[in-house]
């Protein structure tokens, strides 16, 4: 059990920068989702914290241990890779105890522990088969085992999901997340699903090019993104944009329509608007005229492709959507669901 | 596709030529082994088994015991070699390129230039045993090359010198087959320098292992180039393997039956090697 | 840091080994290159490894024109030429056959292609003294006993099962998507091969060429068992001017004409580089 300082890591391959200052503390027991496209850096910033690479800057602090100079092995952490990479030549049973062989475990002890991780996630009729006699899901299982096997005090996970099918997936997640509440052990989760993130992390850190967009938990980066990157990264279908200028006294137009948003603060700037597709609400008396351009219904949901003023946008509305392409509808959305962000930077004003 | 049979006719050429010259010689020669072939095929089978007669003979004896000797230390020795200089090769050292050029290029040269150059080396007069007496040690002996009993270990010399390299690329191919994450894996659990190398990546070596030891087995009984060139059979017949066996009782003693069965011989040696490899390399590439 | 102490002492160690390795491998080269520009008395009184102090090409003109190898003395330069004549037909036949059978056991649903693919693979490793006898008596009856285009039946029919080792294996891995749409667009048996697949080949024709050119070259017990004194191919021209037992020992010569033996195989080996490691792999590594 313990906390985890990253402070002031940064890390270049020459020319290239690839993190910029990233500073983290993880409280204990913490589940901690890095996430963000590919080449942001979450795979370089989770091989640093495991030790596989060193920080060009920055320290590391596992509780009040520093080990930023240390090797993989005496960090007391254990990793999960998104391969698995599991010992080909060796059984389950000796890929799970092999990293307590490395610490000279006596022979007893290490059967007493591979046992108890076998139980509890029932691989214990696994134990004397080899990796290629397993399947994806059983192999991440016996990559999991292995990593708690040896009681450490923080996982890492590198998109351990990614090489499973879709409904393994989610299977998956339930029960690493129910994992999580059984052990308590601090973790840092990484994967490019933001779905994933959302369901897992008790806070997420988006990251792009380097550096943390946002540090929060999912449901304030989903109600208040901190700017148009993550905005558009979180949820799904995607948020809907919109470009305008504001309106002199404050008046946030989308379209051409007021949308009944005023901030005076921030008049006559030019500002990117974003509404997610749950908060258009389809509304006789809506502001916003809107020619139906497209309907795909997902069964529990439908979302309704529309054109207006705003340009194209998707609702999303509950059950079977009535519509057709080609008729018109009103849409409203309410003041507070108005996500504001400056056209340049992307940042958010409201 | 009305041109259903032009796959078929392409293919057959090569299955008639290779049918004929190599099977159906194969079954020819196997004949001819059990006949009673002098100096020229004679296709009335012999009234003793020739096979009997060439158990009997202390130069068959002598050139089987020569390859069992000779094969186990070149098999053993190009392996070791091989495996060493891979590994040393593999710990990301600069001028990799030159090194594995130096190591590979007896590869290109045939067993005949091989062979003289090393003869003259190994020779006491004027190769290496001189080279240490004029370095001021007049006592230094080395004149295996002319010493009966020691002769075959300088064909194992020449042997290890010339195909090593060619082990050394497969296992330098194999040790970088060895997956990346598994090795970091290793790591994080906290495997280090001689127990990765040990538990984790030669564990993983094993069809580098099989598929260099199956290419060295069969060159070593095939070995005949070299040894003609290195000592040409000698002293007297103290090299001879049952390559200069058969070459001597076909083409020199007028002993073609003989002959033919100790190829037959080789034959069956080869196969035994070989043919489980052929059958498992089969179904690698068909299930692929 | 007492780390990286070690660790220099460990670098240290690993180049000396190889560097000991390498100087052993390059042994024999530099003597043979050295010795075959000595003067004979330099290399009777001094050592092996020891620099020419009165150098000469004598030696390799010995060698290449005027030492006597069978019945003329005319050097190896005839035999020098019949090693080539022989070569390049065979190593040509046998790129044509080895692809035309790659191409036939890849892209066609044959029955048996697999048995088939065995058959000539098993060809590549029996011992070549089997076929001896009844191939001297085939070139007798066909006229081809003791000629160059002996040599080049013998060796066209004994690379093809390296041959199509090669454009087998390198067909397999082929793209089926492209083959399946060149069909659709109407491509005939000929066409694939010499307007798709051929053309894409060229990596493995190098591979081809390389390997069939150094095996053929570097023969010994084919050129000596098929052919006579006008054919003999390189090898065997070398063996016996190095193994004539009558006479003075004219180690120079013998040097240089191992030498002129090792040079087109070497030259192939340093310009093709990673291609002839791939020939060597290719027979050999699973998967």
């Amino acid at each position: 059990m313990a906390t985890l300082t990253i402070k002031g890591i940064s890390k270049s391959f020459g020319a290239t920068t690839v993190l910029h200052n990233i500073n983290l503390d993880l409280a204990d027991g913490e589940f901690l989702v890095l996430v963000g496209p590919s080449g942001c850096g979450k795979s370089t910033l989770m091989n640093i914290v495991a030790g596989l690479e060193e920080p060009s800057t920055g320290s590391l602090h596992l509780g009040a241990r520093d080990i930023t100079g240390e090797a993989p092995d005496t960090r007391d952490i254990a990793m999960v890779f998104q391969s698995y990479a599991l010992y080909p030549n060796m059984t389950v049973a000796q890929n799970i105890a092999f990293p307590l062989e490395m610490r000279k475990v006596p022979v007893a002890q290490r059967k007493v522990a591979v046992d108890e991780v076998a139980t509890l996630l029932q691989i214990g009729h696994l134990l004397e088969r080899k990796p290629r006699q397993l399947s994806g899901g059983q192999r991440q299982r016996v990559a999991i085992g292995r990593a708690l096997a040896r009681r450490p005090s923080l996982f890492l996970f590198d998109e351990p999901l990614s090489n499973l099918d879709a409904k393994l997936r989610v299977d998956m997640r339930a029960e690493l997340k129910k994992l999580h509440m059984a052990t308590g052990v601090t973790t840092i989760y990484v994967t490019h699903d933001q779905v994933e993130a959302m369901t897992l992390g008790t806070r997420i850190a988006v990251l792009k090019d380097g550096q943390i967009q946002q540090l929060a938990t999912p449901m304030e980066l989903y109600e208040r993104p901190a700017n148009t990157f993550v905005a558009e990264f979180i949820g799904s279908p995607a948020i809907n944009w919109s470009e305008s200028q504001v309106g002199a006294e404050g008046q946030i137009y989308l379209g051409q329509d007021n949308s009944g948003l005023v901030l005076p603060a921030l008049a006559g700037r030019l500002v990117r608007v974003g509404i997610r597709p749950e908060d258009m609400v389809i509304h006789d008396a809506g502001m916003l005229q809107a020619t139906v351009t497209l309907v795909e219904p997902t069964g529990a949901e439908s979302y309704v492709l529309v054109r207006s003023a705003m340009g194209e946008c998707t609702l999303r509305m509950a059950g079977a959507a009535s519509y057709v392409p080609g008729d018109t509808l009103r849409m409203a959305v309410a003041s507070h669901k108005i996500h504001v962000f400056d056209a340049s930077n992307g940042e958010r004003l409201n | 596709m009305k041109n259903r049979w032009l796959p078929a006719l392409t293919i057959t050429p090569s299955l008639v030529l290779v049918g004929a010259c190599v099977y159906g010689f194969i079954a020819f020669t196997i004949y001819l082994s059990f006949t009673t072939s002098t100096l020229m095929p004679q296709f009335e089978l012999a009234q003793e088994i020739p096979y009997y007669r060439l158990f009997r003979l202390s130069t068959f004896a002598l050139s089987a015991k020569n390859l069992c000797l000779f094969s186990g230390l070149y098999i053993g020795l190009s392996l070791l070699l091989g495996m060493l200089m891979a590994i040393l090769i593999d710990q990301k050292i600069r001028g990799e390129t030159p090194f594995r050029s130096i190591f590979l290029y007896p590869m290109a040269l045939s067993f005949i230039v091989t062979g003289t150059a090393w003869k003259w080396i190994l020779d006491p007069s004027i190769g290496f045993e001189r080279t240490v007496h004029l370095m001021g040690f007049p006592d230094f002996v080395f004149d295996w090359i002319k010493d009966g009993d020691m002769a075959i270990y300088c064909v194992v010399i020449a042997a290890v010198w010339q195909t090593s390299g060619f082990v050394m690329a497969l296992f330098l191919a194999g040790l970088r087959g060895v997956d990346t994450e598994v090795m970091n894996a290793a790591r994080v659990d906290g495997a280090k320098g001689w127990d990765m190398y040990w538990r984790i990546v030669i564990p993983q070596l094993g069809p580098s292992f099989i598929s260099s030891f199956v290419i060295l087995a069969h060159m070593a009984i095939k070995s005949y180039d070299l040894v003609i060139a290195l000592t040409g059979g000698g002293p007297g017949r103290a090299t001879w393997l049952p390559s200069v066996f058969v070459y001597q009782y076909t083409f020199t003693r007028n002993e073609m039956a003989l002959g033919a069965a100790s190829a037959v011989l080789m034959l069956v040696a080869v196969s035994i090697v070989v043919i489980p490899y052929v059958r498992s390399e089969l179904r690698d590439k068909t299930q692929a | 840091m007492n780390r990286s102490a070690n660790d220099r002492l460990q670098r240290v160690l690993l180049y000396a080994v190889l560097g000991f390795l390498a100087l052993v491998f390059l042994l024999p080269i530099y003597v043979m290159v050295v010795n075959s520009i000595k003067p004979l008395e330099e290399i009777r009184g001094g050592n092996l490894i020891s620099l020419p102090l009165n150098a000469t090409i004598e030696p390799w003109l010995q060698a290449w024109s005027k030492a006597q190898i069978g019945v003329q003395p005319t050097g190896l330069r005839p035999y020098f030429m019949n090693s080539f004549l022989m070569v390049i037909p065979a190593v040509l036949f046998s790129t044509l056959i080895g692809s035309l059978n790659g191409y036939v056991l890849t892209q066609f649903k044959m029955r048996g292609a697999t048995l088939i693919f065995g058959a000539l693979l098993f060809s590549v490793f029996i011992p070549f003294q089997i076929v001896l006898i009844p191939m001297a008596k085939l070139l007798g009856e066909l006229g081809l006993a003791g000629t160059v285009k002996g040599l080049i039946l013998v060796h066209t029919v004994y690379g093809i099962g390296f041959g199509t080792l090669f454009f087998r294996n390198f067909y397999t891995a082929f793209p089926h998507e492209l083959v399946k749409s060149a069909r659709m667009d109407g491509a005939g048996f000929f066409v694939l091969y010499w307007r798709l697949l051929l053309p894409n080949s060229l990596p493995i024709i190098v591979v081809n060429v390389i390997w069939q050119f150094t095996n053929i070259w570097n023969d010994f017990l084919f050129g000596a068992s098929f052919s006579d004194f006008s054919s003999y191919p390189l090898t065997v021209a070398l063996n016996n001017l190095v193994s004539s037992s009558t006479g003075v020992k004219e180690y120079n010569v013998h040097f240089a004409g191992a030498f002129i033996a090792a040079l087109p195989t070497l030259v192939v080996y340093v310009v093709s580089g990673k291609y002839f490691v791939r020939g060597l792999m290719a027979g050999s590594v699973k998967g």
